[in-house]
């Protein structure tokens, strides 16, 4: 089960951040930064897999931005890892321009819906790039008629 | 009044959206947290206007804002009103909002629950959805109880867009609210097998959820999931079956053995897979992996295969991956305590190849093999052909032909002349004699050497004293090199009572190195002048001989098959028959002696043997062989060679960078070591095979190894 999808920059700022599982307001600050921390310390040769408290870390990064899921235990960390590179091709798809920390900042909306798409309940729901965009599409024209 | 409406939109232009929200903070990077409440403070006082887009918009600017850490649970309510609004769009941001920020203690949650209900049951599905997407992040007890018939029903739903959304909703709805499960739960199985892919990985996911926390109720499952796992191409789905599966298989020993052949495809897939991954890098760490698997491994079948793999790998091109042959070496002693393996030639091959065309570790290999001969006893056990005491095969020819690495010959002799040698399979002790006479070569060159006379002699009546043994042994080839050798020996020992140095002659009757010769080599071997080789050497055959003769010939392909044919066409009337007439036969006959049926029964039911008490050995501490080296050592000694490469490597590159500075001053780390940087610890000397003198050599030297006495 995935804990929680957090979107990174390189200071620490958090650029978004979703929680599959409740978390206190004022807690959530403190653990994101600690994760932000602990990722940011890791050399490149180092794995992509850390091991946090009582869950894992599963963290890929894209210049500038660090993506971090946490997971439980029992989840695959090679699948997640494949999930994160999904969810920017996603990203990448959609937006048609690369990605970053300003494009999530500004459309940072749409960047959940599209989240919601891929996992839900902390579980995967869709890993298909061209279904998941469907129905943002639609909904997209859908806005703007 | 008019005045008012203007001056409300007019303000209503300079209203922030999230994007100069957004930009307005970027900017105010010093006084961030006061700018930020001037933000809230607009906020609030959008909060308070009619218009639905504009309340909308600050809903949407709060998101952002709760994501940077601000408590924004004193606009739940304002949420609650955008989440009702009938445009979409707006619908959404509420929606959103909501799901971050309301949790179990919000209050005004009771409020959302018909506009839920409403939402759910809208005929715009993308209403549905966002619906059910937000509810899933807030659902609480009371909303579950209330909305859970809602939500069965639309797991039914025509859109499977929905019925995803539906099903997945319904995990967190079981959590929240038990009794909802029993309901729901056959429309869940049904799910299994809805015809939309998503639907069905999205029942899996639940479902395998709930198993993890209660795998006794969802036994009943099982079947239907195995038809899932060998029909489905999505991994995703596979990885979730097999880990249910993982849980269920120790309430239900017989999936388990269901569950082997399926499994073992995919480990051979997996295993599969090693043979593109191997790297000089990481060779070592995959075979001690795997040899941890071949320790764990129950099954001798999946052992072999194992086995079969990690050799495979490892000679993989030449051994092209192999940086350290000590440490192949050591990896091939320890599979030799392998129970029941049926590739000890394999091992025994891989060790002579390595032995014979690795200069370098020819001292080490020796050193090995002559431990191995002297523990011999522990594995003379396994009686069967290609049994581990195959390698023995190996170690002997290794011993005898590198003999002069070896540290202590005599006691290798020695151990290659024990009485329990005579146990050992008949090509395996042609060996072995073989060798103690080359040993016996290199005992006498030293001994000959030294001031202690009687050594050498001491030797030969050794010889002399073991030999006969194999004389009589029942193989052909041992008796006839154990005669040949014993006779010369004899003849040695006469020459030392009359005090001639014999150990130089002796010597001679091994010289010369051999050499792996590439198998097509003969091939290439150019045809002499002169020598025709379709000539008859003798009288051609009589006609009718040679007519004769054509049907039976051996190297026509045709025959056999014809043959062959000709046998299944004989039916099973005919086979009966012939049956018939054998027992007739049989009966007729005073002579024929008929196995009787209670001399059978007796050998199988013989009490004596079972009334004997089994006692399990236990064998799960692997038989250590004193002396061998573990192969762990080997990888820790690599490790740390690298770790210092690398470390001077780096002091080399600070120097560089020392003197020259980039602008940029980036950190600029040491890529990761490719693979030339890898030097072996042994410079590798792979010796080529041999080609006819004429040739050159443009073939790859192949495994297989074919030997020749050349002259050097």
């Amino acid at each position: 089960m995935i804990k929680f999808v957090l979107m990174v920059n390189r200071r620490g700022q958090t650029r978004l951040s979703r929680y599959y599982t409740p978390v206190e307001l004022s807690r959530r600050a403190a653990l994101e930064a600690d994760v932000v921390r602990c990722c940011l310390s890791r050399r490149k040769e180092q794995c992509s897999f850390v091991e946090y408290k009582d869950f894992k870390l599963v963290y890929r990064q894209y210049a500038a931005l660090f993506i971090v899921v946490g997971i439980t235990d029992k989840e695959n960390e090679l699948s997640i890892f494949e999930l994160i590179q999904n969810f920017v091709e996603v990203l990448d798809k959609y937006f048609s321009r690369v990605v970053s920390s300003c494009a999530i900042m500004f459309s940072l909306d749409r960047v959940h819906f599209i989240l919601d798409e891929i996992v839900q309940n902390g579980l995967v729901v869709e890993t298909n790039r061209s279904r998941i965009l469907t129905p943002l599409n639609a909904i997209d024209k859908m806005s703007d008629s | 009044m008019a005045l008012k409406i203007v001056k409300g939109s007019i303000d209503r232009m300079f209203d922030k959206n999230l994007q100069d929200l957004v930009r307005g903070i970027r900017n105010h990077k010093e006084d961030e947290a006061k700018y930020i409440s001037t933000c809230i403070d607009e906020i609030k006082q959008e909060l308070k206007q009619d218009n639905i887009a504009v309340k909308a918009n600050a809903v949407c600017k709060l998101t952002y804002l709760q994501m940077l850490g601000y408590d924004v649970s004193w606009a739940a309510f304002n949420i609650v009103e955008v989440m009702s609004s009938s445009k979409f769009t707006y619908k959404r941001i509420g929606y959103l909002a909501a799901s971050q920020c309301f949790h179990e203690s919000t209050d005004v949650i009771m409020l959302t629950t018909n506009q839920i209900r409403k939402d759910l049951s809208s005929p715009n599905q993308y209403d549905t959805g966002v619906a059910l997407t937000g509810l899933s992040c807030f659902v609480t007890p009371d909303l579950a109880r209330d909305l859970a018939n809602d939500i069965m029903t639309l797991m039914s739903h025509t859109k499977p867009y929905i019925r995803k959304k539906a099903v997945l909703i319904m995990y967190k709805v079981f959590l929240k609210y038990p009794e909802s499960l029993r309901p729901a739960f056959p429309r869940l199985k049904e799910k299994l097998e809805d015809p939309d892919p998503g639907v069905q990985s999205a029942a899996v996911n639940v479902i395998c959820e709930l198993a993890r926390r209660n795998p006794k109720n969802y036994l009943s499952l099982a079947p239907l999931f195995f038809k899932l796992m060998t029909s489905s191409t999505n991994n995703w789905v596979l990885i979730k079956i097999i880990k249910l599966f993982g849980a269920l298989t120790p309430l239900e020993p017989r999936l388990g053995k269901k569950l082997i052949e399926p499994l073992t495809n995919l480990i051979h897939r997996a295993l599969d897979l090693l043979y593109g991954m191997v790297s000089k890098k990481n060779l070592m760490e995959i075979v001690k992996k795997l040899m941890l698997h071949v320790d764990k491994a129950e099954g001798t079948t999946y052992r072999d295969e194992l086995l079969t793999k990690i050799i495979d790998i490892c000679s993989q091109s030449n051994y092209q991956y192999i940086t350290n042959f000590e440490w192949y070496i050591s990896i091939l002693v320890e599979l030799t305590r392998l129970e029941g393996t049926r590739h000890g030639h394999l091992i025994a091959s891989q060790m002579l190849d390595v032995a014979i065309r690795v200069k370098a570790i020819r001292i080490f290999a020796v050193a090995q093999m002559a431990t191995l001969l002297d523990n011999a006893h522990l594995l003379t056990g396994n009686m069967q052909r290609n049994g581990i005491c195959e390698v023995l095969y190996a170690a002997a020819w290794i011993c005898g032909e590198f003999s002069e690495h070896l540290e202590n010959p005599m006691q290798t002799l020695e151990a290659m002349l024990r009485p329990k040698v005579a146990t050992l399979p008949g090509h395996i002790q042609a060996v072995y004699v073989q060798n103690a006479a080359k040993l016996f070569s290199t005992v006498l060159k030293s001994q000959e050497g030294s001031t202690e006379g009687t050594a050498a002699q001491e030797t030969s009546q050794l010889m002399i004293d073991r030999l006969p043994l194999f004389v009589q042994s029942a193989n052909l080839e041992v008796q006839e090199r154990a005669s040949c050798i014993l006779q010369l020996v004899k003849y040695i020992q006469k020459l030392q009572q009359k005090e001639v140095e014999v150990a130089e002659e002796v010597s001679a009757l091994f010289a010369g190195e051999l050499n792996p010769v590439a198998p097509k080599a003969q091939k290439k071997v150019p045809v002499p002048e002169g020598l025709d080789l379709d000539a008859w050497i003798n009288e051609p055959p009589s006609e009718s001989e040679s007519e004769d003769e054509q049907p039976k010939a051996i190297f026509a392909k045709e025959e056999p098959k014809h043959s062959r044919s000709r046998h299944t066409e004989v039916d099973e009337k005919e086979l009966a028959r012939r049956r018939e007439a054998r027992k007739q036969e049989q009966a007729n006959n005073p002579f024929y002696i008929k196995a009787s049926p209670s001399s059978q029964k007796v050998y199988q039911e013989s009490p004596g043997v079972e009334h004997i008490p089994v006692v399990q050995i236990d064998l799960t501490v692997p038989l250590k062989v004193p002396g061998l080296p573990m192969s762990d050592q080997y990888l820790k000694l690599e490790e740390e060679r690298r770790q210092k490469e690398r470390a001077d490597k780096k002091k080399k590159e600070k120097k560089k960078r020392k003197e020259k500075r980039s602008g940029r001053g980036r950190r600029h780390d040491s890529g990761p070591e490719s693979e030339e940087d890898i030097t072996p610890a042994h410079m590798v000397d792979i010796v080529t095979e041999e080609m006819p003198e004429e040739y050159h050599l443009n073939i790859e030297p192949q495994k297989s190894l074919i030997f020749e006495r050349s002259q050097k």
